[in-house]
């Protein structure tokens, strides 16, 4: 148990949606409804009964309250960075892509670390096992991306288990390796942040070279191969307008099995190429419209902040175990590079990998971000902290970030809160919320949605 | 491979023309339909097949293949590459390039 709220409500239009995530309960309910659930006082026009079981679930314990984890480590999945070099120059790139030299993991670092994820998995009674290929570019590491794929997919056969490999990938590979990839993988996130104009744009090579050409052809290749295809787009202050044709043309042209649109998050790269990132406000009307194109479709549309049918205590692999494995065989619980976290003040890492031996993982390193991920101050008073924990551990809600909502924090809670009342079948007041500057103001910046808690009056 | 192995002649393959493979969980599935050849490739020749097929060179094939198959070194290696690709070869399955 980790002691944190779960009673929630939020100001919508004239009425409150009340949220009890840990108990997969939300209702909305009018001013007066809201002050007799507060007050636990009887309410005249409760003739269904809806207010007397609101309330019981409020003096109720959760029933899916996630806890941190406990006992020996225990990975869920493995990361190999095959490399930090990438083979494009994309403007925001945070992940040191352009910089970073074509540095390609040593071909026995990889396989020690799968042998050894699959003996643990063995030992664990385990029959699947998730490997994700990142980078950099990942499958520029050709010769080092077919041993770990081969590899894997071998120890699996002899072991019993069953692979699961999924790769993160700007997609600018020629279109053998395209073909290759949606033979022996699972799945593939691939980076397309739209129509020329901003793929080119964002996303250029590294010699300034237009990218679309490529990427579209490999977004049709992967396309046809029956793999699972994420498209993810990064949505700037100058495409997030277009999110919902960017929806069609991305449904029609690749038919991919889930879009994904993540707001570009600022930084001196980005100042410098004049991208901004786009309002809050617009992203999540944009988002929801663009929702509703990709479910008309069946076409999952996806926000990472969102994402999560159950309560979670992070949106990201810190703090499940997780094991990514960089190109100088270090094993961390983050995707980042260390000077992300150092300069936080934070210590992502787990342990090493040993030639021969496997993965030597640190206890105390494990059970810190186990403990990393428990309590967030910024979130302690959001109705969407089961939901998106906070975001990133390093650049979100790191180590000492002021307590204050963020553009992050704005758009998060007002899609969350559109997402539940679509499933209420509140469309109508999704709508009328959205076309209310005023509301989805009162909205993300209601200082404490818990119920009960004291710190702000609801009703 | 397999002549280049025996006699150092520069050889690389590819599937023959009536050949059609799909990659499958535990390895790879091979059909020469009109022939009603089928057979299923475990690992690690599934990962060989993938190299030969590719025209991947001697040298990176039998440097992948003793990570891939944990091979004791590259003789070991070597010998079974160059077995497995006589024998596509004499079922038809592969053709020089």
């Amino acid at each position: 148990m980790t002691g944190r709220a779960s009673h929630f409500a939020v100001p919508i239009l004239d009425r409150w949606l009340v949220h009890f995530p840990l108990h997969r309960v939300s209702a909305l309910v009018d001013r007066a409804a809201m002050h007799a659930l507060v007050a636990a006082e009887p309410s005249r026009s409760d003739r269904d009964g809806h207010l007397l079981s609101l309330r019981r679930d409020l003096a109720s314990p959760p029933v899916r309250q996630p806890a941190p984890r406990t006992g020996p480590f225990d990975p869920s999945y493995l990361v190999i960075v095959t490399t930090r070099g990438c083979n494009i120059n994309c403007v925001y790139c945070d992940f040191g892509g352009p910089t970073s030299k074509k540095v390609y993991m040593d071909p026995a670092i990889a396989v020690s670390a799968i042998d050894w994820m699959a003996d643990h998995l063995v030992a664990r009674g385990r029959t699947r096992y998730f490997l994700h290929l990142f980078g950099g570019e990942p499958l520029i590491a050709g010769d080092l991306v077919d041993i770990v794929v081969h590899r894997m997919r071998h120890v699996c056969a002899a072991r019993g288990l069953t692979p699961f490999i999924d790769v993160s990938t700007n997609g600018v590979m020629t279109l053998e390796r395209a073909t290759w990839v949606g033979r022996f993988l699972d799945s593939v996130v691939l980076s397309l942040d739209g129509p020329p104009e901003f793929q080119n744009r964002n996303r250029p090579g590294n010699n300034g070279r237009d990218t679309f050409e490529v990427v579209d052809r490999t977004a049709r290749c992967l396309s046809s191969a029956g793999i699972e295809l994420c498209l993810r787009a990064c949505v700037t202050r100058e495409s997030v307008l277009r999110m919902p044709e960017m929806t069609r043309w991305m449904i029609e042209s690749y038919s991919p099995s889930v879009i994904n649109f993540e707001p570009l998050t600022e930084n001196d790269s980005t100042a410098g190429a004049g991208l901004d990132a786009a309002d809050p406000f617009a992203y999540a009307r944009m988002w929801m419209a663009s929702r509703r194109i990709a479910d008309a479709s069946g076409v999952r549309l996806v926000y990472s902040a969102t994402e999560s049918d159950v309560p979670r205590l992070s949106s990201c692999p810190v703090g499940s175990d997780a094991v990514v494995i960089t190109p100088d065989g270090a094993a961390n619980g983050c995707y980042l590079q260390p000077e992300d976290w150092v300069k936080r003040g934070m210590d992502m890492t787990l342990g090493r990998v040993s030639v021969g031996q496997g993965i030597e993982i640190r206890p105390e390193q494990a059970e810190h971000l186990r403990r990393m991920i428990i309590d967030k101050p910024r979130c302690r008073g959001c109705f969407c902290q089961w939901s998106c924990a906070g975001g990133c551990h390093v650049s979100n809600t790191y180590l000492n970030c002021p307590e204050e909502y963020t553009d992050f924090c704005f758009q998060t809670r007002l899609i969350t809160a559109c997402l539940l009342l679509e499933d209420l079948g509140e469309s109508a007041t999704v709508d009328a919320l959205l076309d209310d500057a005023e509301a989805m103001k009162r909205l993300v910046s209601h200082p404490w949605d818990v119920i009960g808690a004291g710190e702000h009056q609801h009703g | 491979m397999a002549e280049q192995l025996a006699q150092n002649a520069p050889l690389v393959f590819q599937c023959a023309p009536d050949v059609v493979w799909v990659s499958t969980p535990g390895g790879i599935r091979v059909e020469a339909v009109e022939r009603e050849l089928s057979l299923t490739l475990g690992y690690p020749q599934a990962a060989l097949w993938d190299f030969v097929v590719r025209g991947v060179s001697e040298g990176r094939t039998i440097g992948m293949m003793r990570h891939i198959g944990g091979f004791a070194d590259e003789s070991v290696t070597f010998d079974f590459v160059a077995r497995s690709v006589r024998e596509w070869q004499q079922q038809g399955l592969i053709v020089p390039r």
